[in-house]
This record gives C-alpha cells, sequence and structure tokens, in this order.
C-alpha cells in the first residue's frame, strides 16, 4: 500500500509520462483501492480549490442579482424592439432565470451554499470517469493482446485524474483550464499506463487508449441524430 | 558524525568540490541549462538519433533535456511573457476599481464611445446597460483587491495557455509523425520541442502600441522555426516531412472545426425555424 505523501511525486512523474508510476501502481498489492484513494483525495481537494475559487469570484464581481437584472433589462429591451410572434416575453424570462441559475452554479458566481455540493460533484465526477474509462480501456486492451488485470489497469489508469490538478489553480478567479488540455493530457497518461501494464506496442495502447473517447463519440453523434429525427417528423412539441 | 550531516549540501565530493544547493538541483530538474537553450534559440539542434548514440553529444546539446525540464521551461516562460500584462492590467483595472475584464469593457465602450455611435436604439441602450453594469463596484472586496486578484488570474493563464497548445497540438504532431514512419517517442518529442516556446517570452510586450505588434509577429515566426528544427531533431524526418507533420494536424482541425461549426449551425437553424413555425 502506497503512502498518501508519495501521491504528489506520483503524479508529477505520471504527468510527464515516465513509466515508473505506472510500475508503481500494477505492482502494488492492490491497485484499484490505491486508485480510488488517489482520485478521491485529487477530487476533494479540486473541488474544495474551486469551493473557495467561487466565493472569491463572487467577493470580486458586483452582486450577481445586480447583473441578473441588468440582463433582464437587455431582454425586455429587446422584445420592445422586435415583437417575435412564437416566443413570449414570460416564458422568455423563466428561460433565462433557469440558464443564469445553471451559469452560477457552474461557474461558482453567486450561488451561495449551493456551491458546497461541488465538493461532492467534483470527486464523485472524476471517480465515475476513471471507473467508467479504465473498464471500457481494459476490455480494448485485452481484445488487442494485453495481459494485465483489471484491477492493474484501474490502477494505472487512477493516475489519468492528474492533470486535473490544475484545477487547483482555479482557487484565483479568472484562471480558466483549457478542457482539451486536461483531455489530451489524461490521454497521453493512460496510453503510457496501458503501454505499461499491458506490455502493449505502441499502435495497440494508441487504439486502447482512444477506445473509451470513441465510444462516447459515437454514442454523441448517435443521440444527436435520433434528436435530430425526432423533432423532424413530431416538431418541436 | 549526525545522518544529518551526512545528508548536508556542505559535505564535499570526491574531486573536493561542494554539492549544488537543494534550490540549484531543484531548478536543474526542472529547467534546461542556460546553454541548452541558447543552441536551441540558435536553432542548433543534433540530428535525430537513437538513445545509445545519444551520449557521444556535447554536454550542453538540447538532447539531454527531460520532458520534465521542458515543463518547467514553458511554466518559466509564461510566467515571464504574462508579468507586464498582469502589471498593467492591474494598475488600469484598480483604476477603474472593478476586475480585469470588465474594466476592458468600461474602457473599450469609453474609448470608441459605443452608447453614441450606435444612438437611442436596442444597440445603444445596451451598450449603456452593460457599461453601467461593468462599472458597478464589487460586491465584497475594495477595487484594488478585485482588481489584482484577476490579473493574477489571467496572468496564470499565460503558462497554461502555452502548455496546452504545447501537449495538445504536439500530440496531433507525434502521431502524424509516426504514420510518417518517425520512430520517435513521445519524452523525446515533447523535451526538444519546448524550446520553441522561448522565443514567446517577447509577447508579453504585444501590449505596447505599434511596437509591440511587430514584437509579437516576430515572436511567432521565431517560436515557429525553433518548432520545426524541435521536430525535425526529434521525429528524424526530413525537413519537408517535418514541415507536413507540423501544418497537418492544424489542416485537419481546420477541416474538423469548419464541418461541425458547419453542421451545428444547420442543427440550430432548423431547431430555430421549427420554434418559430410552430
Amino acid at each position: 500500500m502506497l503512502q498518501p505523501r508519495t501521491y504528489p511525486e506520483l503524479l508529477g512523474k505520471a504527468l510527464v509520462l515516465e513509466a515508473e508510476p505506472f510500475a508503481t501502481m500494477a505492482d502494488d498489492d492492490n491497485p484499484w483501492v490505491e486508485g480510488l484513494f488517489f482520485v478521491v483525495c485529487l477530487g476533494v481537494i479540486v473541488g474544495l480549490a474551486q469551493f473557495v475559487g467561487g466565493i472569491l469570484l463572487t467577493a470580486s464581481l458586483p452582486p450577481a442579482e445586480t447583473l441578473r437584472e441588468t440582463a433582464m433589462i437587455l431582454l425586455r429591451q429587446l422584445f420592445a424592439w422586435s415583437s417575435t410572434p412564437a416566443l413570449d416575453l414570460e416564458s422568455s424570462e423563466a428561460w433565462m432565470r433557469q440558464g443564469w441559475q445553471w451559469l452560477t452554479f457552474a461557474s461558482g458566481y453567486g450561488g451561495g451554499w449551493a456551491r458546497l455540493i461541488l465538493m461532492i460533484f467534483v470527486p464523485a465526477g472524476l471517480m465515475t470517469t476513471w471507473l467508467a474509462y479504465g473498464a471500457i480501456s481494459h476490455v480494448a486492451a485485452r481484445r488487442l493482446g494485453g495481459i494485465g488485470t483489471l484491477n492493474q489497469t484501474l490502477g494505472v489508469t487512477a493516475l489519468t485524474v492528474a492533470p486535473q490538478a490544475l484545477l487547483i489553480l482555479t482557487l484565483i478567479p479568472f484562471v480558466s483550464v483549457a478542457w482539451p488540455l486536461l483531455a489530451v493530457w489524461a490521454l497521453l497518461i493512460a496510453f503510457r499506463g496501458l503501454e505499461v501494464a499491458h506490455d502493449l506496442s505502441w499502435q495497440r495502447s494508441v487504439l486502447a487508449a482512444l477506445a473509451a473517447p470513441a465510444l462516447l463519440a459515437v454514442l454523441a453523434i448517435g443521440t444527436l441524430m435520433i434528436m435530430s429525427f425526432s423533432i423532424m417528423i413530431g416538431g418541436i412539441a | 558524525m549526525t545522518r544529518d550531516s551526512f545528508a548536508s549540501n556542505q559535505f564535499l565530493r570526491e574531486d573536493g568540490s561542494l554539492p549544488p544547493s537543494p534550490t540549484a538541483a531543484m531548478l536543474h530538474d526542472w529547467l534546461p541549462e542556460r546553454d541548452q537553450a541558447i543552441n536551441a534559440l540558435q536553432l542548433q539542434f543534433e540530428p535525430f538519433a537513437e538513445e545509445e548514440a545519444i551520449d557521444e553529444y556535447a554536454p550542453d546539446s538540447v538532447w539531454f533535456t527531460s520532458m520534465r525540464q521542458g515543463l518547467g521551461l514553458i511554466v518559466l516562460t509564461g510566467l515571464v511573457a504574462g508579468f507586464l500584462p498582469f502589471l498593467v492590467n492591474w494598475f488600469l483595472a484598480a483604476r477603474v476599481g472593478v476586475v480585469v475584464p470588465l474594466s476592458d469593457i468600461v474602457r473599450g465602450a469609453a474609448s470608441a464611445n459605443m452608447s453614441e455611435t450606435f444612438g437611442q436604439g436596442l444597440l445603444g441602450s445596451g451598450w449603456l446597460a452593460l457599461e453601467t453594469a461593468a462599472g458597478m463596484p464589487p460586491a465584497v472586496f475594495p477595487g484594488w483587491l478585485a482588481a489584482g486578484l484577476s490579473a493574477l488570474g489571467l496572468w496564470i493563464n499565460w503558462p497554461l495557455n502555452l502548455l496546452a497548445i504545447w501537449l495538445v497540438y504536439g500530440a496531433g504532431i507525434a502521431m502524424v509523425a509516426h504514420w510518417l514512419g518517425s520512430p520517435v517517442t513521445l519524452q523525446r518529442f515533447y523535451a526538444l520541442t519546448s524550446y520553441a516556446v522561448l522565443p514567446l517570452a517577447l509577447m508579453g510586450l504585444g501590449i505596447i502600441p505599434c511596437i509591440g505588434f511587430l514584437v509579437s509577429l516576430f515572436a511567432a515566426i521565431y517560436a515557429f522555426a525553433v518548432y520545426i528544427f524541435g521536430v525535425r531533431a526529434a521525429t528524424g524526418l526530413t525537413p519537408g516531412r517535418a514541415i507536413v507533420a507540423t501544418i497537418a494536424p492544424l489542416a485537419i482541425l481546420g477541416a474538423a472545426g469548419s464541418i461541425l461549426a458547419f453542421s451545428s449551425g444547420a442543427f440550430i437553424a432548423g431547431i430555430i425555424a421549427l420554434l418559430l413555425g410552430s
């Protein structure tokens, strides 16, 4: 069992794609438990950083309610200027209020104590993503001739959450970490991890690492197409 | 002698010299040597070699750079490049007493005289409302502190953006290079291409009127040249293939982006048409 104090070193070495942390995880006596603890620890720290970041952002910006009312005034002016027959002002205002709520919740701006939910959402989200990604890439790696166990795959793929450590910087208002950076860095780590744990060639390791995002893309495109056809056939109502 | 005295950095090495201090050792772990950086800026990248043959290169060769040192170089360059904009942003936003993005709106609208330009119509009153909202004081913090925190956040975005370009775009180039037959490893590729960010340290001067644009343009062209040399050395491809490998991801991304934008636009337009027609 690894000690949590070794996690920063593990994380740093995984970020620069060294083989050592993956071998350490794969050779651990219980890789998936180690992975779970690692993911939850990082998730809690990131969640806490985002919580504090949300408070600092709210304190740095004008009151959220004032800005929302300004947006409402703009909306009413838009309706006064052009009378759109299909949309009425009341329902548009309701939509806007709903959208504003989601926006403030997601950005941590305003939202009061609701932002505390982030501290549960972030670790839970990371854990779910890790488990789903680990399971899919394990199946793909085994189909491609990999020799690692599911336990080892979950251990090495836990390190794919390492780039999420950058989100700790969102503690400071207006820091934004690009999602392609997090996603591509995680894929690079997964590629190295699967290569080490399953003893795969680089080509097969790339395919195994890309299996989960490819599946997700197929599902998303399929859902979008079904939605489009439903709208075309049945209309919005 | 206690255990601590053996661990001390005052303990002499075999040649009689003192070992490097912990700070110097850490810097060495996270940053390349000065001579390596100068070599890279002079486009002196030794040709591609297998791992065993690299030992024959001079000690200040860029080939003795690790990915970790490349990462450190990018973070440091980003911080250097963003320092001047940080100070300017903080000063300007503190004068208005709001965060930097809102201060930009207020100053931009005031300099272009937006409200008067757009008159009494929808756009004019919209701009007036936006200006008013942007000029509102922070909910809790004093203006200078809110301005400072937001300027700090935007400063930290400099190294994050450079990291994103280096890693995301580099992954695409490494894949294309593999398809073109290069035996490059990811760590070696990222280590050698990290030097391309060095000229981008000048990008922070982009805020200076007139000269800033020229300096930024020079920095971008210089960085591209260093990147091409880095890609060629890391991958062992011919110069032509190295250029193709560097440009190919951009072309693929452009094509994919256009298709995605067109199909999303058509989808959204279809929904709006259905909404208005219902």
